[in-house]
């Protein structure tokens, strides 16, 4: 398999220039002057077979570490949903590095050797390195659950902060490749609690980031865990035999510490089992707003009353239940513009037989129940959906889907002849108004393989502009997955700085105007199940000429829009909010 | 004309339709009348007649039928010897006999109105309306103010299931229809099903007035029945109160009487009823049943399970006291027990399809599909005339994820039951529920509407109709849907959540609100329910 690309396309403003080249035009180049027929291996006769979607990458790229979930005789639900993963560039070289957060050992579930998270450090060339030791990340302080990274104190340095239990942990990046556990300083334990997935956002915009943090279920491994059995075997109950938790919200004092907003925020009042969230301005009234998806407990559709508190939404925009009055069993969540009308769109994955939902949003209440229309309900029937990203990876200017699942029964083939326990992931491709086309069959051989997935991950992590991807698994390495196609159209990639807003531009929404099209995007909070993203922004362009400029309109945090102008297409860019003078 | 001692003798036949045989005691004096005119040459006819008459008087009804026989062979010609003789068969309850004295009376003497009036009496009584309605036809053509015929037919035309003419004929009788029980009855039960509300409270009166006589008991305790099966819970209630607490007719009309509260959604009333009863010293499987299903619906299955096992030990052979508590216990989770009950009820009746439907449930729920499938298949063999194994069959290809087999395997129900809606409902609740429904929401329209027209009251047609209906965005049609599927049950939260969110869209924020409260206090019942199952060791 071919390693990553070896060129570090650079971020830069828009006044400089990049004359970096790629491994590949350097290629092209030699072949132009005549040269490369000695150097290139001479072309087979016969057509080379079409390279898949994605190519699983894991092996090359040197990535051993494996989760490990304590699984026991017990059966503790946690065993089964717990598998974060973090994309972001810790020590700000230009390339994306993998955090892996590790589960954890039960009473009767130990590990032969002590427990680490990973830290993989990008070298560039496709190859990675374990720093997570040397970078202070690599102690399992708790059972890990989900990662949330972002520069919450705006020092140009990206932050983690781990959700699990019975604690959280925010470790701050000391910006030297080092990380410090500020945890308890920074007032984020989110104590006794089963932490699920988080997010980052500006929720009052006053430029530094608050955070949110999803509970699931009231849990404890002292006690007798609640025994359930399919076929006389036992296996994890229910959700429905945990009582849900309500949402923490901390609010990010600028000083290094947080305080607890729950309560006056009113999200304390939401109680149910929180497992998925993702931050972005649903209404267009530039605040930031949060969908929560919960298990077997309403949908949550916050909206952000401007004023420090948030108002459920849910039953208006009918995303709540489904049409029976019952709560699915929602695990992750994204939202974009599916398709091209400039608002938020929702996808929210849940149990078999349940469909992952697709929700338009029209722009006034209810939203649309797209699920059936866009052939989701069919795509989805038998799967128990995690991990789900809405990500361009042909760059044809629309949104896919990527979705990866994995069941929790381990009997659930003896009982159900269309349901498997380890399951396959899903591509899905857009063919226009949120209308899908499942080419799970050509996206590679991960795709035809069956997994216990959870955590998903979107990420250029070689800059060729084509979104790669990283699932993680129960029990199991992760997966790595290399785009392969998305370089074949044209794009650009957009990394938003923040000044006055926060420093990772987490809320800002971008508008790509070419030809008829309008292309929307935003920077999120959170999304998909326990991971952490890639923050740059890409445009799938398609074919439009590389020597077309293009022009992005950027609606920072704060509400101040900027207008990026004649942008050279098929590179990165770096945009620093520009700061207007006071009148 | 009709005299009441005659009654003490009929009850002494054994009739077994609802009402009494008319007096033929002036049918005697018509016969009487017409011997008169005989010539002297028949006078040892006429001594047997009126000995026969004198023995009828005496009670001796054998000895007064040899005599009439006895007139009848010596004077063959004699019409009213032939009436007399009728007369006395029928009072001995020989109707065919009867009918055919009578008629050969009528042959003699077509144009005697008594010999009609009276044969139509006997051919009433025998079943034979449409003949017993010309004969009365005959009368009131030439007669048309004739007490008795107009009586008589109204009696027919209660039978016949006219009760509008009935009402109106038997209403014009009054005096002479509240003078004996079972006339009352007809007129009761004409004036009720022809909706002629109206008329209920004098008849009511009338009962009011002998309620204490024991002879119009089983006249009292029959329209309380009457009463309840038509849902006149009012008139119901106030009948039942005269009946006394010896008539052994009572528990069954009690019981009836609650089974209308609990229809009613009177639930605590219809609970507090039946405990009455039992504490009364009633002991009936039927009153333990109900009362579990009260009890049911006030969410104590505890309770409900003690007395669903109170009619099992009541009647432990019969199979229809096991239904309610397999289901209850179903519905708890507890698989076990509901198997062992479900053995218990095979042991009773192996050959009874219904204990085979319930392993069949029982199965389902253990995930135990094959034998699920073997289960209903079994079932189907042993009843092929419902539809009952058909919805299992298809219930288990659902819940194991076959939701084509399912559905080939509803749509070949409906082919061989067209008229059990429930396959409609079902078939339909499939198409709705698969990927691909916004292709299939026409034919599952037609299914509904389909199973609407066979089940008018029928929650579930209605609340998937409302869902249509919402899908494309009909309100007002949704809103009637909904609303009568609540009518029809109102305990479903689903339907109360739809409507909710009918309600919300057409901007009537309170009325959402109100229905979506009721939704959560229902859905946490059944829910409490479903937690109790997730509990238990087995998994639902």
């Amino acid at each position: 398999m071919k390693p990553f690309r070896t060129s570090p396309t650079r971020v830069d403003s828009p006044n400089q220039t990049n004359a970096t080249w790629s491994r590949r035009r350097f290629l092209h180049a030699l072949s132009a002057v005549g040269l490369g027929h000695f150097l290139l291996p001479r072309p087979a006769r016969a057509a080379a077979p079409p390279k898949p979607i994605f190519s699983d990458v894991t092996a090359e790229a040197g990535i051993i570490w494996r989760h490990f979930n304590g699984f026991s005789p017990d059966r503790y639900l946690i065993e089964t949903m717990g598998g974060g993963v973090g994309l972001f560039d810790f020590d700000d070289d230009g390339w994306l590095d993998i955090f892996l957060l590790n589960g954890g050992e039960t009473p009767r579930g130990r590990s032969e050797k002590p427990l680490q998270n990973a830290l993989y450090r990008n070298l560039g060339n496709g190859k990675f390195v374990d720093v997570a030791a040397q970078a202070g990340l690599n102690l399992v302080k708790n059972y890990g659950m989900g990662v949330a990274v972002a520069d919450f104190d705006n020092d140009g340095h990206q932050d983690i902060f781990i959700t699990g239990f019975p604690n959280c942990t925010l470790y701050h990046n000391n910006g030297n490749g080092t990380f410090t556990d500020i945890t308890a300083d920074a007032g984020l334990q989110n104590a006794g609690r089963w932490a699920s997935s988080a997010a980052w956002f500006d929720y009052d915009r006053d430029g530094f980031l608050d955070l949110v943090v999803c509970n699931y279920a009231e849990f404890s491994f002292e006690g007798v865990a609640p025994k359930c059995e399919y076929l006389k075997v036992r296996t994890y109950c229910e959700q429905r035999a945990y009582k849900g938790m309500p949402l923490t919200i901390y609010h990010n004092n600028r000083n290094g510490t947080f305080t607890d907003v729950s309560r006056s925020s009113g999200l304390d009042q939401f109680v149910g089992r929180a497992l998925g969230v993702v931050a972005i301005d649903i209404d267009d009234d530039g605040w930031p707003d949060l969908f929560v998806a919960r298990d077997a407990s309403p949908n949550l559709l916050l909206l952000n009353k401007h004023d420090g508190t948030f108002v459920d939404a849910g039953l208006e925009a009918e995303i709540a239940f489904d049409s029976n009055g019952n709560a699915k069993a929602g695990m992750g969540v994204d939202a974009g513009d599916l398709n091209g009308d400039g608002r938020p769109d929702v996808v929210v994955t849940n149990f078999n037989f349940e469909f992952h939902s697709l929700f338009l949003n029209r722009g006034s209440f209810p939203f649309e129940d797209w699920t059936r229309a866009s052939h989701l309900a069919g795509f989805t029937r038998s799967d128990v959906g995690w991990g789900v990203k809405l990500v361009d990876f042909d760059n044809d200017g629309l949104l896919d889907l990527i979705i990866v699942n994995g069941h929790v029964i381990e009997v659930i083939e003896a009982l159900q002849s269309q349901v498997k326990y380890k399951e396959r992931p899903l591509l899905l491709h857009n063919l226009g108004n949120a209308v899908f086309e499942d080419v799970t069959s050509k996206a590679g051989p991960a795709f035809s393989q069956d997994y216990l997935a959870r955590g998903l991950a979107i990420g250029d992590l070689d800059n060729d502009g084509a979104p790669d991807a990283i699932f993680t698994c129960i029990g199991e390495r992760p997966v790595l997955l290399r785009n392969n196609v998305g370089q074949k159209n044209s794009w650009i990639g957009l990394r938003l700085v923040g000044v006055t807003s926060n420093r990772d531009a987490i809320g800002a929404r971008l508008t790509l105007r070419v030809a008829d099209r309008k292309l929307v995007r935003w920077v999120t909070g959170g999304s998909s199940y326990l991971s952490s993203h890639d923050k740059r922004v890409l445009f799938g362009l398609g074919n439009l000429p590389a020597n077309h400029p293009v022009e992005v309109e950027i609606v920072w945090p704060n509400g101040e829009a900027q207008i990026a102008r004649s942008l050279q297409i098929n590179r990165y860019h770096q945009i620093v909010e520009q700061v207007r003078k006071a009148k | 004309m009709f005299v009441s001692f005659l009654s003490f003798r009929i009850r002494t036949l054994q009739i077994s339709h609802r009402f009494g045989m008319p007096s033929v005691i002036p049918l005697l004096l018509a016969a009487l009348l017409a011997a008169q005119n005989v010539r002297a040459q028949n006078l040892s006819a006429q001594d047997h007649a009126s000995r026969g008459i004198s023995l009828v008087r005496e009670g001796k009804l054998p000895e007064a039928e040899q005599e009439l026989r006895e007139a009848v062979r010596v004077g063959a010609g004699v019409a009213s010897y032939r009436a007399q003789l009728g007369s006395i068969l029928g009072l001995q309850g020989m109707w065919s006999e009867a009918l055919e004295s009578f008629q050969k009376a009528i042959d003699l003497a077509p144009e005697n109105l008594d010999f009609r009036r009276e044969t139509a009496a006997v051919q009433w009584q025998l079943g034979l309306m449409s003949s017993a309605e010309k004969n009365l036809q005959y009368v009131l053509a030439r007669h048309p103010d004739d007490p008795g015929a107009v009586l008589l037919l109204g009696l027919v035309k209660e039978r016949n299931g006219d009760y509008t003419s009935a009402a109106e004929l038997l209403d014009s009788q009054f005096e002479l229809v509240i003078s004996q029980p079972d006339r009352t009855v007809a007129l009761f039960h004409s004036v009720v099903r022809s909706g002629q509300r109206d008329k209920i409270t004098k008849i009511v009166d009338a009962l009011k007035v002998r309620a204490n006589d024991k002879l119009w008991a089983s006249a009292i305790v029959r329209c309380a029945q009457i009463a309840t099966m038509t849902g006149d819970l009012h008139t119901s209630q106030t009948l039942f109160a005269w009946i006394s607490d010896d008539n052994p007719e009572r528990p069954a009309a009690g019981v009836q009487l609650a089974n209308l509260l609990y229809s009613r959604g009177e639930v605590s009333q219809a609970r507090e009823f039946l405990l009455q009863l039992a504490q009364q010293g009633v002991m009936s499987a039927d009153l333990q049943t109900l009362l579990g299903n009260c009890f049911e619906s006030e969410h104590q299955p505890s309770l409900a399970m003690q007395a669903y096992q109170r009619a099992i030990e009541l009647n432990p052979s019969r199979v229809d006291y096991y239904e309610a508590p397999i289901s209850l216990l179903l519905d708890l989770g507890k698989t076990n027990d509901a198997l062992a009950l479900v053995n218990r009820a095979l042991a009773i009746a192996p050959t009874d399809a219904r204990p085979w439907l319930w392993k069949g449930q029982v199965d389902l729920r253990k995930h135990a599909y094959k034998e699920a499938m073997e289960s209903y298949t079994r079932a189907g063999r042993l009843d092929s005339s419902k539809a009952d194994a058909t919805l299992g069959v298809a219930a288990v290809y659902f819940i194991s994820g076959q939701n084509d087999a399912a559905i080939a395997h509803y749509k070949a129900g409906i082919a061989q039951f067209p008229n059990d809606a429930r396959l409609y409902v079902a078939c339909a609740a499939m198409l709705l529920a698969s990927p691909d429904s916004p292709k299939l929401q026409a034919e599952a329209k037609n299914l509904l509407q389909k199973a609407v027209k066979l089940a008018p009251q029928s929650a579930e047609a209605h609340y998937q109709l409302g869902q249509l209906a919402l899908q494309q965005n009909r309100l007002k049609d949704a809103e009637a849907e909904f609303s009568l599927s609540l009518q029809s049950d109102p305990h479903r939260s689903k339907a109360h959540f739809a409507l909710s969110v009918v309600y919300r869209r057409m901007g009537r924020t309170d009325d959402a609100t109100r229905q979506f409260a009721i939704y959560q206090d229902l859905k946490r019942a059944e829910e409490s329910g479903t937690s109790a199952a997730m509990t238990a060791a087995e998994k639902p």
